[in-house]
């Protein structure tokens, strides 16, 4: 399993500052949800782009993203049904409309392309980077316990792939012994979230031992990157090349 | 040194784990902790480096509680856990290596210092870029001794070191145990499977039902293991200098 998880590497992603890194992808994400469809399709182009650059595999990144194919129909139902116009098919069982179908897939390839983003930052940068440039941003503020939060965040993400791993050892296991034959969707469901939580849980207690042995504080010497002019001229063309392509969107009907 | 004076561990549902264990380690010791499955012994060591805590009784670190001073003990007593994928950190092996150091607050010349050392030592550095995940058995083992030789520890608790391993790999950590012995290294050593490193040990302790049974020269205990459920091995003439796997390097 290949979603989340760190991939080394030497690409441009992986040699950029990762504050710099995280600012334009959080910057990126709040513009994804303003742009119109031939937009999108220039930014899904160029995401692509990266994610091959940094040698993450497309198609394993979707045949990964398919076990959320039921939250993903969830919201394109909800979408497709919240929005008004044309009725496909006369009211015998309710369908959505042409422009709700099309909102739905606006949506959902919205939301893929977030993920795209997301995964460009965690699949590029150690979560002991994350860290320390969490800490150093939150410690411009005061009053902030910055080390406790950068620590809090830095287990939250890195916390992931371990879900999904664990969720892929259940899921094997249940298809082992024939979960498949099961129609039962409840007794699916435990099936598949008790072991879990308890694989999780019990993981969380050993790795919380081992934090504990090697002497883990929240105090610890954060390794701070240094911001190279490159990375700066990054950051400036990338907000210029975000700001252009809002202008041009805006002139499109 | 370490002395463990009337220990007992009971656990919240009322299992007694440990039961008035009293025990010296001296320095420069190779201790081999014998016992069946659930007789106590990684609950023994846990309590060494303060990852579990008494019950009644008390464990000093050169004459000090470990409890009183967790950081001091926790870099003087290094922790080899028994699954090595729970004790991964990091998300290279560099990272990894690096998680004790950095929290130790050693500046970022001193870290670097140490993580290639522990790197160098266990054999990994070509390997620093790498996932830890990616790694073998015998190699993720390594890393997670390489972690905690970042830290310069004195003495080290390998809990059930061998279990995950396969032939290789335990000969790879096997060997990797005898030199930090041959330098100075107190190591304590717990497993249920002698026939592995017994050869090497200066002194074998068993563990039977949370109660030490058992406590000397190998070539004395050896022959009562039996009676505490632990298969004894058959080596050459059940002679113990022939109970390692290390037989075919000339060791011992």
């Amino acid at each position: 399993m290949i979603l989340f998880h760190y991939i080394p590497g030497n690409s441009i992603l992986h040699r950029t500052n990762p504050g710099i890194k995280l600012v334009i992808i959080l910057i990126y994400s709040i513009i994804i949800f303003l742009l119109k469809l031939p937009f999108l399709f220039i930014i899904l182009f160029a995401e692509l782009l990266l994610l091959l650059a940094a040698k993450i595999g497309i198609k394993q990144v979707m045949k990964e993203l398919m076990r959320f194919s039921l939250f993903v129909l969830i919201i394109f139902m909800v979408r497709a049904y919240s929005e008004g116009g044309l009725i496909l098919v006369a009211q015998v069982i309710p369908v959505p409309s042409l422009p709700g179908l099309l909102a739905g897939e606006y949506i959902i390839l919205k939301l893929c392309m977030v993920i795209f983003l997301g995964l460009l930052l965690t699949s590029t940068t150690k979560i002991s980077q994350l860290q320390n440039t969490l800490h150093s941003f939150f410690s411009l503020f005061p009053f902030i316990p910055a080390a406790r939060i950068a620590a809090l965040m830095s287990l939250t993400i890195g916390s992931f792939p371990l879900l999904l791993d664990k969720l892929s050892e259940v899921d094997e296991a249940r298809k082992a012994r024939c979960i498949q034959s099961n129609r039962n969707p409840i007794s699916r469901i435990i099936s598949i979230s008790l072991p879990l939580f308890r694989h999780v849980f019990k993981s969380v207690d050993d790795i919380a031992c081992a934090m504990e042995a090697r002497c883990y504080t929240e105090e610890a010497r954060p390794l701070s990157e240094p911001l190279p002019l490159k990375d700066f001229i990054i950051f400036i063309l990338s907000i210029l090349t975000g700001i252009i392509v809002l202008v041009f969107n805006t002139l499109i009907p | 040194m370490i002395e463990i004076r009337n220990l007992v561990k009971r656990f919240p549902d009322g299992t007694l784990a440990l039961n008035r264990i009293n025990l010296t380690i001296n320095k420069g010791e190779f201790i081999v902790i014998a016992g069946e499955n659930g007789s106590g012994k990684t609950v023994l060591v846990k309590h060494l480096n303060g990852l579990l805590q008494p019950t009644e009784g008390s464990v000093l670190l050169n004459g000090n509680p470990v409890i009183k001073n967790l950081r001091y003990t926790r870099q003087k007593i290094g922790f080899v856990f028994q699954n090595s994928d729970s004790q991964i950190l990091g998300q290279t092996v560099e990272d990894d290596v690096a998680f004790g150091p950095r929290n130790l607050g050693f500046s970022r010349e001193e870290i670097k210092k140490r993580v290639e050392d522990a790197l160098i030592e266990t054999g990994l550095k070509e390997k620093k870029d790498r996932p830890p995940f990616s790694l073998s058995g015998g190699e993720k083992q390594r890393l997670a001794l390489a972690g905690v030789l970042a830290m310069e520890p004195e003495i080290i608790v390998f809990d059930e070191p061998f279990s995950h391993l396969d032939y290789t790999g335990v000969k790879q950590v096997l060997s990797h145990i005898l030199l930090l012995h041959e330098k100075g290294t107190t190591i304590i050593l717990t497993t249920h499977d002698l026939e592995k490193m017994l050869a090497h040990a200066t002194r074998l302790l068993i563990l039977y039902k949370g109660e030490v049974v058992r406590d000397g020269k190998p070539e004395q205990v050896i022959n009562s293991v039996s009676d505490f459920n632990i298969h004894k091995p058959y080596g050459e003439k059940r002679q113990v200098k022939t109970m390692t796997w290390l037989m075919e390097l000339g060791i011992p």
